[in-house]
């Protein structure tokens, strides 16, 4: 499937970590500005986990199969 | 003086052949190697000579207040600073402040606030959501101590490294349901008529025509705060001969870097207690006192990004831009500083090592934690910050030392 980009809230707290295998329907964390769970859409690996200070949230990118 | 002035790319390449040049000269001294290294990293730094307490004053009229804000500076930040850039038995310069204090952070709607509703418990004594600035949670403006200090005639200044108009600056001059609307706070910030702005953010200031904006109006901040009295400056040198009585100084469009040659945030930190402080006739006129704001943003940043370096490096910088109004204060006699954070970021352990050598580090998270974080103060009045206290107390110990009544408020 490629990458899949996501944005996390930054205060809340991630809950995975860089290399972790995730599933459809794991929490990832929070959506900002919502305050509702971002659900992982797909099977995969973190790929990359970034901070953007202006916007204070991560992105996430998630490898998907 | 001597600020963080060379790049971290240029140091990192001259020490790099300076390191493989004595390496192959005199062999392989690892462990020498990288403790030079690591010395060298924070050789901006001046650390204090001292270990003991900034003299204290006492019995004098509080006149002008500097509140520091170390974004995301928990405990682990301080200690690991302290550590790194001078010893376990030195002190930075704000742990040579007299008073200390441990502060609880949590939010109206969360045990793990975010920094625009620490920052406005800092700025209005109240609590919000997490994400409001200066705003109860239905949507009521709070009266904030800059501009309660502003109503009592007192100039006032505001000082960041993020953007100007980022969450902990903007509470202390603009009131808006969202953090994230940075253009609308740049407007508030302006007709509030702060004295000194100092920072990053020129992208919220410029019309969406120009190419670096990101606002979606065509609206051209920078203009009208020029007509509005205001010297608008972008370089160090015009720093350097500035004047107020308003000052807008945007040395970045985003954030700012935080190396040369911008200036460093002591460098911006002096500039703005100069101006404040000055009794020249006719320049503040009535104004005789100030209210002066300056948050070290990028702490939090690197607590994020759980980056060690960038932590201390951060924290030494905000420390260097301490120590120059505790310079002053102490010369002064009439001027309160306080230090303390809008919460812990990363949860920063340091532990023992597992063999032999330096301790290990270890982040809890990459976000923001309910660690309670420090509080130092320095001047009279300080004495009213002892203790074990909310975040909301802190802007009414400092509207109590300066007689401000009806405070904290609602405006409406």
């Amino acid at each position: 499937m490629g990458d899949i980009i996501l944005k996390a809230d930054a205060t809340a707290g991630l809950k995975v970590k860089l290399g972790q295998k995730v599933q459809k329907g794991e929490r990832l964390g929070t959506t900002p500005d919502t305050n509702k769970p971002l659900i992982c859409p797909a099977e995969g690996v973190v790929e990359k986990i970034s901070f953007n200070p202006d916007e204070h949230d991560f992105t996430i990118v998630i490898k998907s199969d | 003086m001597d600020y963080a002035r060379i790049s971290r790319k240029g140091l990192v390449v001259a020490l790099t052949l300076f390191l493989a040049l004595t390496a192959s000269a005199f062999g392989n001294h690892s462990e020498e190697t990288a403790a030079a290294e690591q010395q060298n990293k924070f050789s901006f730094y001046k650390p204090s000579s001292e270990t003991t307490y900034y003299p204290p004053v006492k019995n004098t009229q509080v006149r002008n207040v500097v509140l520091f804000i170390g974004d995301g500076m928990g405990f682990g930040p301080v200690a690991l600073a302290r550590m790194e850039a001078a010893g376990p038995d030195a002190r930075l310069y704000m742990e040579r402040m007299p008073v200390a204090a441990f502060v609880r952070t949590h939010s109206a709607d969360a045990v793990v606030t975010d920094s625009a509703a620490a920052a406005t418990a800092l700025a209005t004594g109240c609590k919000t959501n997490n994400g409001m600035v200066s705003l109860s949670p239905e949507g009521k403006k709070y009266l904030t101590i800059l501009e309660a200090a502003k109503n009592k005639g007192m100039a006032t200044g505001l000082v960041a490294t993020s953007t100007i108009t980022h969450a902990t600056p903007a509470c202390f001059a603009a009131h808006n349901k969202s953090r994230n609307n940075q253009p609308q706070i740049a407007e508030d910030l302006l007709a509030n008529k702060v004295n000194i702005i100092l920072g990053g953010g020129r992208e919220y200031f410029l019309p969406k025509t120009n190419t670096n904006s990101k606002r979606t109006d065509q609206k051209d901040l920078i203009d009208q705060a020029k007509k509005a009295g205001y010297l608008y400056i972008q370089t160090p040198e015009q720093l350097s001969s500035a004047q107020g009585p308003y000052l807008l100084g945007l040395f970045q469009d985003g954030a700012l870097t935080t190396e040369g040659p911008e200036p460093a945030l002591a460098e911006l930190t002096e500039k703005a207690i100069e101006i404040l402080s000055r009794k020249k006739k006719g320049l503040f006129q009535k104004k005789k006192s100030f209210f002066l704001m300056v948050e070290g943003s990028q702490i939090d940043w690197a607590c994020h990004g759980n980056d060690a370096a960038n932590t201390v490096r951060q924290t030494l910088l905000f420390d260097q831009a301490v120590k120059a109004a505790l310079d002053f204060a102490a010369k002064d006699k009439h001027t309160l500083v306080v230090v303390t954070a809008d919460h812990d970021t990363g949860g920063l352990v340091i532990k023992a090592a597992e063999t032999q050598g330096k301790p290990e580090l270890s982040w809890s998270t990459k976000s923001h934690t309910a660690l309670p974080v420090p509080l130092f103060a320095y001047g009279p009045g300080a004495e009213l910050f002892c203790g074990v206290y909310d975040n909301t107390d802190v802007p009414k110990k400092i509207a109590k030392s300066l007689g401000i009544k009806s405070f904290p408020k609602i405006l409406e």
